[in-house]
């Protein structure tokens, strides 16, 4: 049933994995991050003809991200073909982590989702999108923020989470001994 | 080295390469400036991040909604009703006050990690029921219609409550009452076997009992398995507030109004996940948490509370324990606060061997019946959490070794 129209599919399936990184680095989330890339797909399908002209398909297609996630996602009426769980697990590696590992893992995975969460969305999507590895000049494309402007409000947005990283393990730690 | 420069190497990490010398320079600074050091540490943490492979068929789910009709309004609204006190208001004519003051079943040990340490606690204790545990809730300056409160007292605590109508007899003779009731939780956290044990008023037995077996649980764990928790007691009761319908005002009536749709959705969502979890679909009932996070916000308690629930089921510990957590802290900020999530959180720890945090989180303060000293100087601990105290007691845990 992957026919929306058989040119856009070409156009976008490249870039679904980046999309997908990237929208699950702003929002945290699995199924968050899929809405991201259907309403990503949504509004880049409106404007295929746009699509069709671009070099850089990708940057385009992450711009539209970055709005979505700063403008707040609205859910739309979705997909009606949900994911399952084979979608996620059979893809998981082979090297498994031993259990105090991955329970350890684990727990810093959600401290961190937990203090990202308190960020402004700005400050957050700005760390997602340089964190999956985007340069300043690329990000600068996206958001239509100077070079300059980018680099004082990653560096801001990274002491305000690095501060609540280090406020949630000392009230996580002393709540207990309480 | 300056901040500028650590936000500079920050800010081109994939060109900055550091020679040892200029590491040095930075790890100098850092010592010196916490701003600098917060930033690197958040750094390295992101950098840690693992992000999932992406979903096999997320490309046709994509195109497919890309030519769905764009029509869903924006849901995201947030209840401002309080944990533990749900305020509902409109059904009934009159202002009613309707709380829930206790609800337990005979202590068994439930979690599937205990099962081999734990000894039997077999006690069939009849569910002690005192007046004096409800925290009636206020009546409210004339916007509250019914309420239900949950006295937190008890180890069962129901998800969804459906608003039991306040009887008409009753309100014309404005007689208050309770009623205390007999049920089953089945595998699906459905009621089942309602029966009333006694009641002050025969007039309050149908409308309680009708309300109770639309109320939906998280269902009993026994050795990992969700399994039918039989003999559940409850008490309903039905007191009028002195609230006046005339008095109320469009806005106030605007504002009942929003609370109730709100809380409907809310429980909508919550059946959603109740009847993934009865279908055995954990993935399901993971992503509709997450919706419902993202809808609702992260400041409810029974959330974490099923997070956690989902986590034990799964046997993902490390997770469930974090999950209860947060509901406890949650909880803890909430105006109303539950024991909901201290059992099943103290057995968890009790089953990692963390005999000391299992006791600590029994007698945390603040949470009611936990900790805090009742009038009469008696600690009141549920059952369960008595139950537990005994087993840790007999590992020679106790409050004076801690």
């Amino acid at each position: 049933m992957a026919t929306a129209h058989p040119e856009f599919s070409d156009l976008v399936a490249p870039h679904l994995t980046a999309l997908f990184r990237s929208a699950y680095r702003l929002t945290g989330n699995r199924s968050d991050a899929e809405d991201v890339v259907q309403e990503v797909c949504v509004r880049a399908y409106t404007h295929l003809a746009t699509l069709r002209t671009l070099d850089q398909p990708k940057s385009w297609l992450l711009k539209i991200a970055y709005r979505v996630f700063v403008d707040g996602l609205r859910r739309r009426t979705r997909s009606p073909v949900r994911a399952t769980a084979e979608d996620f697990d059979s893809t998981r590696s082979s090297d498994e982590p031993s259990p105090e590992e991955r329970a350890e893992a684990e727990l810093a995975e959600r401290r961190l989702l937990g203090a990202l969460a308190k960020l402004d969305r700005e400050q957050r999507a700005l760390l997602a999108l340089h964190v999956e590895g985007y340069t300043l000049a690329e990000l600068e494309a996206m958001t239509d923020l100077s070079a300059d402007v980018l680099k004082a409000r990653l560096y801001r947005a990274r002491v305000r989470l690095g501060k609540l990283l280090a406020a949630d393990g000392k009230t996580s730690t002393l709540a207990l001994v309480k | 080295m300056s901040c500028n420069d650590v936000a500079s190497i920050l800010g081109n990490h994939r060109t900055t390469r550091l020679t040892p010398a200029e590491r040095a320079q930075v790890d100098e600074h850092l010592l010196a400036c916490s701003d600098c050091a917060a930033a690197w540490r958040a750094q390295d943490d992101l950098l840690a991040l693992r992000v999932p492979p992406m979903p096999a068929a997320l490309l046709e789910r994509a195109l497919l909604a890309s030519r769905l009709p764009q029509s869903a309004p924006a849901r995201r609204a947030r209840i401002f009703l309080v944990a533990g006190s749900v305020v509902l208001a409109g059904v009934a004519a009159a202002a009613v006050t309707m709380s829930v003051l206790r609800e337990q079943s005979s202590p068994i040990t439930s979690s599937p990690a205990v099962k081999e340490t734990a000894a039997p606690v077999a006690s069939d204790t009849t569910p002690a029921v005192t007046q004096d545990d409800a925290r009636t809730a206020p009546a409210g300056d004339g916007v509250t219609a019914v309420e239900l409160v949950e006295t937190g007292h008890g180890d069962v605590i129901p998800l969804v409550r459906a608003n039991p109508e306040y009887p008409p007899q009753a309100l014309t003779k404005r007689l208050e009452g309770r009623v205390q009731l007999k049920f089953d939780v089945t595998t699906a956290g459905t009621v089942e076997n309602v029966s009333v044990v006694n009641s002050s008023d025969p007039v309050f037995e149908e409308s309680a009992a009708a309300a109770l077996a639309q109320w939906r649980y998280l269902p009993r764990i026994l050795a990992g398995k969700r399994v039918r928790h039989e003999g559940v007691h409850t008490i309903i009761q039905f007191q009028l507030a002195g609230y006046k319908e005339e008095t109320r005002n469009p806005s106030q009536q605007a504002a009942v109004e929003k609370a109730m749709r709100e809380y409907r959705e809310y429980s909508d969502g919550l059946e959603v996940a109740l009847d993934r979890l009865a279908a055995d679909d954990f993935r399901g009932v993971e992503l509709q948490l997450d919706e419902m996070q993202a809808l609702f916000g992260t400041e409810r308690p029974d959330l974490w509370n099923f997070y956690g629930y989902l986590y034990t089921l799964e046997g993902n510990y490390s997770r469930a324990i974090d999950a209860y957590e947060q509901a406890v802290t949650v909880s803890l900020r909430a105006p109303f606060p539950t024991s909901g999530p201290i059992v099943p959180l103290a057995k968890l720890y009790f089953a990692r061997h963390q005999y000391d945090m299992a006791l600590k989180t029994v007698l945390r303060p603040g949470l009611p019946t936990n900790g805090a000293v009742a009038p009469g100087g008696n600690r009141r601990l549920s059952d369960e959490a008595t139950a537990l105290v005994e087993q840790l007691r007999a590992l020679g845990v106790t409050e004076e070794t801690l």
